[in-house]
């Protein structure tokens, strides 16, 4: 309404001016949303080319530490162009294809990194900066990786101390 | 010093409109950053207990017999053994595993043995973490939430090595 009185010279009507307080509240609502969902503590997906395999169970992840399995990148002919990765705070300890031809249990990549993890929750916890550490961790791993690997990066987890082992699997639905 | 008296130009002045357009653009570059980088899946876990923690025992009670439930996974077939006992194994289907000749044969065990929630889950190390994720949900519906996971290894193979 106050557009149409809102005009400048008699008889001839200006045009209607857009309502931008109703846009503007869609988007204060839209970030609100989207903050809560930040706010909830959802974890992602350490690298993108990790897919998830989907499962019924709904616990919820509690992780002190996450390890990422990626997969390998073929390319047309299914050749592997990229060998996939162990990954580790962000770091690629070792290589998938390796680690096969190692025939070795242990991870010697991982389980340093693992030490140095578990080194210094001890430093924390002394310090008092850390009241209990329980070794948990997630491992995020592709759902095309073979058991071979998943055994191999359980086994050296256990070796390090990190008993309580999570798989991570995206909910169903 | 100058003061500005508040007259009616100067009135008619603040009743302008607030310029929001700016303020929309703002909204627009904050939207789009939080949806691009939002967790649209949820990540859920499934926890396992290592071999040497998870070995299903009756500590709590010691004359009850122990079942050992174990859900052996090969490239073949799915088989389930227990208390020294083996079932017979159970074929794929349509090249996949039978996860609801699995499920029936879990809860049929669970009803004669329903307080056991332990099962060891022995896999061969050829197998996608996929199927393997499948057959620990099988479980997980059955009441089953103590998974372990071994490696294992078929007796004709363990011959050829």
């Amino acid at each position: 309404m106050a557009g149409f009185l809102n005009t400048k010279r008699k008889g001839v009507q200006q045009p209607e001016e857009l309502q931008l307080n109703s846009l503007v509240d869609i988007f204060s609502t839209l970030i609100f949303f989207l903050l809560q969902l930040f706010a909830s503590g959802s974890e992602s997906v350490i690298d993108g080319s990790i897919r998830l395999p989907v499962s019924i169970t709904e616990a919820e992840i509690k992780a002190d530490t996450v390890i990422g399995i990626t997969p390998a990148q073929t390319g047309p002919g299914g050749a592997i162009v990229e060998d996939g990765v162990i990954l580790i705070e962000g770091f690629a300890v070792a290589k998938l294809e390796e680690e096969r031809q190692r025939d070795q249990l242990m991870i010697p990549g991982l389980q340093e990194i693992l030490k140095k993890i578990r080194q210094r929750a001890a430093a924390w916890q002394e310090a008092g900066a850390l009241d209990s550490w329980e070794g948990r961790v997630v491992i995020q791993g592709d759902r095309d990786i073979d058991f071979e690997i998943i055994k191999r990066v359980m086994a050296t987890c256990g070796s390090e101390g990190f008993s309580i082992i999570s798989l991570a699997v995206s909910k169903q639905g | 010093m100058s003061v500005k008296r508040f007259t009616t130009s100067n009135k008619r002045e603040m009743d302008k409109p607030l310029n929001l357009i700016p303020f929309i653009s703002f909204l627009s570059v904050v939207v789009s950053f939080l949806i691009a980088t939002a967790a649209w899946n949820q990540l859920v876990q499934i926890e396992i207990m290592l071999p040497t923690q998870g070995a299903p025992s009756n500590a709590q009670n010691p004359d009850e017999p122990q079942l050992s439930l174990t859900i052996i996974v090969t490239e073949e077939n799915l088989q389930i053994a227990g208390a020294g006992a083996a079932l017979p194994p159970i074929p794929m289907k349509d090249g996949k595993y039978d996860l609801e000749k699995l499920s029936k044969t879990i809860k049929d065990i669970q009803e004669k043995f329903p307080q056991n929630r332990e099962a060891i889950v022995a896999i061969e190390s050829s197998i996608v973490y996929e199927k393997i994720v499948n057959i620990l949900d099988v479980a997980l519906k059955n009441g089953i939430d103590g998974l372990s996971l071994t490696p294992y290894t078929p007796a004709s193979k363990l011959q050829r090595k």
